[in-house]
Formats: C-alpha cells, sequence, structure tokens
C-alpha cells in the first residue's frame, strides 16, 4: 500500500526530501496540465508551474492535513493564478458569484473567439476540445480543470478557489455543458 | 456526473498529458532539497539557544541570590531585619518607626526582603543599638583600631549605603555619628578647620592617622578635614 500524499507532506514538513519528490512525481503533470490550461502561453504556465511549487515548499511547515493534499495544492495554484490575472490587469469580478449567465468571472484573454461553440466549427479534434475549454470564462475553465486534471470533487473545487459549493458546481456544470455543445457540433 | 460527461473527461485526459521541461523539474527538485536541509541547522541551533538562555539566567538568579543581601540592601534594612524575622508584627518595627519616621517606605521593603537574608553579620546589632542609644559614649581608640581594615571598610560601605538611601544629608551625617565615633573624631576635625583652627587640625588630623593608619577616610569628610 503507497503511502498516501498527506503522510508524503508531513514527512517532507519534517525533513524527508525523498518524501517530497514521490509527491513532486504524482502530481506534476496534472498540475501542470491545470496551469497550462489556464495560461496564455507555455512559458507564462511554466513560469506558474514553478512559482506553486515554490510557494508548497515554502508554506510546508503550516501544512495541516485537514483536507487532501491535492486540495491543498490546487488552493496554491488558484491563489497564484488570481495574483497573475491580476498582475495582468484583468478584470476581476467575485468569484464566489454564481455563473448562472454566460459572462466571465474573469475577463478571459481575449480568445480569437468568445463562444466555445465557434472555436469548436474550426477543426474536430481533441484540439477542438481544448480550444473550447481556453473559450470558457476562467471561473469556469478553472472548475473544469480543477475536476479534469486534479480530480477535486465540486466541494473541493469550492474550498481551492474559495468559493461556496452551489457556486463550484454550477461553474462546473456550465462549463461541462458548453464543452459538450463544442463537441456535438 | 453523467455518462456524457465521463466521455468527455476520458477524451480530455486521452493522449499523455503534457509534462514540465527537465530542466523546470530539476529546478524545482533542487529547491525542495535546500529548505529540507538548512532546516535541520535551525531546529539543533535553537535547542542549543534555549539551552543556553536557560543556564544564563540560572546563574544570573543565583549570582543575584547571593549578592543581592549585602549590595542592595539599606543600612536600615540591615538594621530591622533581625527585629523582623522572628515576628514581623507592627511591634517589632515600632522602635525604629519612632525613631525614623520619614523612612517608611524603606522600611515596608527591608521588611519584605529581610527572610531572604542569612544571618546577620557581627557588627549589625551594634548599628541598630545606635539610634536608639543617641550619646553612645566612644569607645576607646585602641579598641576600634584593634579591628580590622575590613571592618572600617565595612563601616565605611554602610554609611555610603545609608547616604545613596536618599536620607538627607544631615540624617545621614547624625546617624553615622552615632555608628562610628571615628566619624565624630573626623567631624571634630572638620570643624576645627572650619573654624580656621588649622594648627589645631592639623594636629588631630595626624593623631587620628597615626591611631587608625588603615581607616578609609570618605573622600567628602576627607575634603572637609584637610588644609585647603
Amino acid at each position: 500500500m503507497s503511502v498516501s500524499d498527506e503522510e508524503l507532506m508531513l514527512a517532507y514538513a519534517r525533513g524527508d526530501a525523498a518524501a517530497f519528490e514521490t509527491l513532486y512525481g504524482r502530481h506534476r503533470a496534472p498540475l501542470f496540465g491545470f496551469v497550462l490550461r489556464s495560461a496564455r502561453t507555455r512559458g507564462e504556465a511554466e513560469e506558474l508551474f514553478q512559482d506553486i511549487w515554490m510557494r508548497a515548499i515554502e508554506a510546508r511547515m503550516r501544512y495541516q492535513p485537514t483536507a487532501r493534499f491535492t486540495t491543498w495544492l490546487y488552493t496554491i495554484a488558484h491563489n497564484r493564478l488570481v495574483d497573475h490575472w491580476r498582475a495582468k490587469g484583468l478584470s476581476l469580478v467575485s468569484l464566489d458569484a454564481h455563473d448562472d449567465d454566460d459572462g466571465p468571472a474573469i475577463d478571459p484573454p481575449a480568445p480569437p473567439s468568445a463562444e466555445p461553440h465557434e472555436v469548436v466549427l474550426a477543426a474536430r479534434s481533441r484540439d477542438r476540445l481544448v480550444a473550447a475549454i481556453g473559450a470558457l470564462p476562467l471561473a469556469q475553465r478553472e472548475a473544469f480543470l480543477l475536476h479534469a486534471e486534479g480530480g477535486l470533487s465540486v466541494a473541493e473545487i469550492a474550498q481551492a478557489t474559495g468559493s461556496n459549493v452551489e457556486a463550484a458546481k454550477s461553474r462546473l456544470r456550465y462549463a461541462m455543458n458548453k464543452l459538450h455543445e463544442a463537441i456535438d457540433e | 456526473m453523467s455518462e456524457r460527461d465521463e466521455e468527455l473527461l476520458r477524451l480530455y485526459r486521452a493522449p499523455p498529458r503534457e509534462a514540465p521541461p527537465p530542466p523546470l523539474d530539476a529546478a524545482i527538485l533542487a529547491a525542495s532539497r535546500r529548505p529540507a536541509r538548512a532546516r535541520g541547522l535551525p531546529r539543533w541551533a535553537a535547542g542549543l539557544s534555549v539551552a543556553a538562555v536557560l543556564v544564563l539566567a540560572l546563574g544570573l538568579v543565583l549570582k543575584v541570590q547571593r549578592e543581592a543581601p549585602d549590595a542592595g540592601m539599606p543600612v536600615e534594612s540591615r538594621a530591622t531585619a533581625p527585629a523582623a524575622a522572628p515576628a514581623p508584627s507592627a511591634d517589632a518595627s515600632a522602635p525604629e518607626s519612632r525613631s525614623l519616621p520619614p523612612q517608611k517606605p524603606a522600611k515596608v521593603e527591608s521588611r519584605r526582603v529581610a527572610p531572604k537574608r542569612p544571618a546577620p553579620r557581627t557588627e549589625e546589632p551594634a548599628v541598630m543599638a545606635a539610634p536608639a542609644a543617641a550619646p553612645v559614649p566612644a569607645p576607646a581608640p585602641p579598641a576600634v583600631a584593634a579591628s580590622s581594615a575590613s571592618a572600617h571598610d565595612e563601616k565605611a560601605t554602610a554609611a555610603d549605603a545609608a547616604r545613596a538611601n536618599a536620607a538627607p544629608p544631615a540624617r545621614a551625617m547624625q546617624r553615622s555619628l552615632a555608628v562610628d565615633p571615628l566619624q565624630r573624631e573626623l567631624e571634630r576635625i572638620a570643624r576645627l578647620r572650619e573654624e580656621g583652627k588649622d594648627d589645631e587640625a592639623d594636629t588631630a588630623l595626624a593623631t587620628f592617622k597615626r591611631a587608625h593608619p588603615d581607616y578609609r577616610i570618605e573622600p567628602t569628610m576627607l575634603e572637609r578635614v584637610r588644609r585647603r
């Protein structure tokens, strides 16, 4: 039976560097995918990815296994992304707001087409799905990526993004519906 | 999560996931090892620091406890200590209260400190009796001269402490005269000097120095008794 993420993180906090390597090996690809789909460029994604892990390393002594390690890690990632978007001057709308409309929670980085289904029309492959994901409003995109990459549940998405469960559930549902529409076309 | 949603997720996750470049992995892992290694030292150093502080604090406390009775206690406190220790009642301190009414705050302090003191030194009873017997007949100079130089020093220190205790100068002088006949003699010489009887003062001072070669005259008194 493998050691849990939480035990590994606690071991790392006690000074076990090997524990961190195991932890990193488990989460590097999903987290990189999450950041890659959230950033505009690969370079930006790599910078954000490194910053997130650095924050996790610095915060290791404060880590408390009250939640899954994954939730803790993606909370750091969410906070770093919010900082990044703010630094980019993107107008930020409260992430706690319900996304019952199609408007973005945060202005998206000017995609070529505002609606996912318009993007999907350009090609019929997984690339279309990826393009559709990039066209989602940020809060919805984040909810989808946290679920698809990080494997977070609705409650964990709410925790990681500092919102409530209803908002997280709504964002994920809207994201899925839009992506289905894009693929079905 | 519906079947359609699962299909969509499978489609998304189908290809191999993109991974960060190896140099980025190496940089992050290297950073993770640095603080992990550095952590050992502060923890070790913190323990050592705490131990060192405890040892120093203990040493300081012991030193203060050893030195406090001699260095910190005013003369009046020493005088009241033996009386207050066995029965710290109002009656026990009553005589001194009568003799030194303005010294009440100091007395309160002395009573508080007194129980911690070691056994009083031999000269203290004499010092204690002095205020009650104002016109104490001066002991014969040879007897005083026979006492050791350190005894003189201790008396001088006691007189200094009495002055430092913020008592009025006149009262301090009166007290020192009462406790030390040698001081009375010096005071007499100083008075001669003030009255212009320098020859008489010189003779008296020379006699005094011959009789008490080890006696340390306080600087202020020395200033008064020597020829200007």
